[in-house]
């Protein structure tokens, strides 16, 4: 009999900003490994899907990526001995560096599996490289500034038109509308996320996001766009609309065709009143409403698992329009004593309900 | 002119421009003319199924059809 596929799942959080994971394991759930163990990787005993039994089988404590590769390698060799990982779906920007330095080595030496870009797929897409990458994909980008201290912005104070966008090189962004503003957002994102903090021009309109899947080697796999209908003060969408609009698709296809992107992404764009498309982010991963192209017929995650088990996929054709996601908050009743084992031993099982149950 | 054919109306009247995301909420009036461009037709088409069914004199309905094709048009809801 062959052994169950175990596939490893993180950012398993859900505060205002969710981590991606549960919509993950949600939309693995109902694909074709809805019968494969489901592995949570979290970094805290506060993180919801921690607790969802349905969803995971186990989860297991996470070193954070700040630690190092070495770190994790060392994580995972443990895990990888008590619960043999076949598929690893990273769903944090800050996660891919570790594991894209240990990709190899995960597969040659623990036969586990990752679809993620490659080291320079990933820095193409950083927000400081994003004019270049639109200029190779034909794509508008806001044009934007790298600053690497405060003198050097101190030093344009009076050459800036605003508003301006000021934005963090990993996370966190602001609309500023003056100099106090500017500095202000500026101190606050350096102090979380340190240098380059980048500067963008405004631009005024709609925001869309899209998901995507590329193959590798130019063509896109899937694709599923969403208007934004409800925006979060931090800027991410709390409720959303699936769309079909063809000059957005083929935005899509021109980045992956410029960047051959191997994996998942999401495209952050705002369309300009005159109609045009301008790309303000890529994120190198599954956003976190990524359900939302799993239940309008776009199975990602799904799609991320066969192309790591190396099985046939076909490019997605359709998907259905019109299909609304609303998020909501849950207050969760967990017990205790799971809180209490996996804050005290950074692992929890649930095998033992599952046996007790059958 | 016509209705483009990927629009999506709830049996309410709540439109959807899949391109756009938009949404809309038709009035009785509205739903309508909506069903009627579902083919093919012309101002003078739709001026005369209003007169027809509405007691309102020619000037404001000629107005009120005007408003509603701009907006059609605007929001790049009809094929011409």
């Amino acid at each position: 009999m062959s052994r169950q596929l175990t596939i490893a799942v993180s950012g398993l959080n859900a505060i205002d900003n969710p981590g991606p994971g549960v919509s993950v394991l949600r939309s693995l759930r109902e694909s074709s490994f809805k019968d494969a163990r489901l592995v949570g990787l979290c970094y805290s005993p506060l993180e919801p899907g921690v607790y969802m039994k349905d969803l995971v089988d186990v989860c297991y404590e996470m070193p954070y990526p700040s630690e190092g590769a070495d770190v994790l390698w060392n994580r995972l060799m443990y895990i990888h001995s008590k619960d043999p990982i076949d598929v690893i779906i990273p769903n944090f920007d800050s996660e891919l560096h570790p594991y894209i330095k240990l990709q190899s080595r995960l597969r040659t030496e623990l036969g586990i599996r990752l679809v993620i870009p490659t080291p320079e797929q990933f820095d193409m897409r950083q927000k400081s490289s994003l004019p270049e990458l639109g200029e190779k994909a034909h794509i508008a980008v806001p044009s934007s500034k790298n600053y690497y201290s405060i003198d050097e912005l101190l030093m344009e104070k009076e050459k800036m038109e605003y508003p301006l966008v000021v934005k963090g090189r990993y996370y966190e962004a602001s609309i500023v509308y003056d100099k106090e503003q500017m500095y202000s957002a500026f101190h606050k994102i350096s102090l979380s996320w340190g240098f380059p903090i980048i500067v963008q021009k405004y631009v005024s309109g709609t925001e869309y996001n899209l998901i995507g899947v590329g193959d590798g080697r130019g063509e896109l796999l899937s694709a599923v766009s969403m208007r934004k209908m409800f925006i979060t003060d931090k800027g991410k969408a709390w409720s959303g609309i699936t769309i079909d609009d063809k000059p957005l698709m083929e935005v899509a296809r021109r980045f992956v065709a410029a960047t051959q992107w191997m994996g998942s992404f999401e495209l952050e764009l705002m369309k300009s009143n005159d109609g045009e498309y301008h790309l303000l982010e890529v994120n190198p991963r599954i956003p976190a409403w990524c359900y939302l192209a799993t239940a309008a017929g776009q199975n990602i995650p799904e799609l991320i698992v066969k192309m790591a088990l190396e099985q046939e996929v076909l490019p997605y054709q359709s998907y259905q329009v019109g299909k609304l996601f609303i998020r909501y908050s849950w207050d969760m009743i967990v017990d205790y004593s799971d809180f209490g084992t996996f804050s005290v031993k950074s692992e929890l099982s649930y095998d033992h309900e599952k046996v007790n149950a059958d | 002119m016509k209705i483009k054919s990927d629009c999506i109306v709830s049996p309410e009247g709540f439109l959807l421009n899949p391109r756009s995301g938009e949404s809309f909420s038709l009035n009785a009036s509205a739903m309508d003319l909506f069903s009627l461009l579902k083919t093919e037709q012309t101002e003078e088409s739709l001026l005369l199924y209003l007169q027809e069914m509405y007691d309102v004199d020619l000037p404001t309905l000629q107005a009120d059809l005007s408003d509603f094709l701009f907006l059609l048009r605007y929001k790049e809801l009809l094929d011409e």
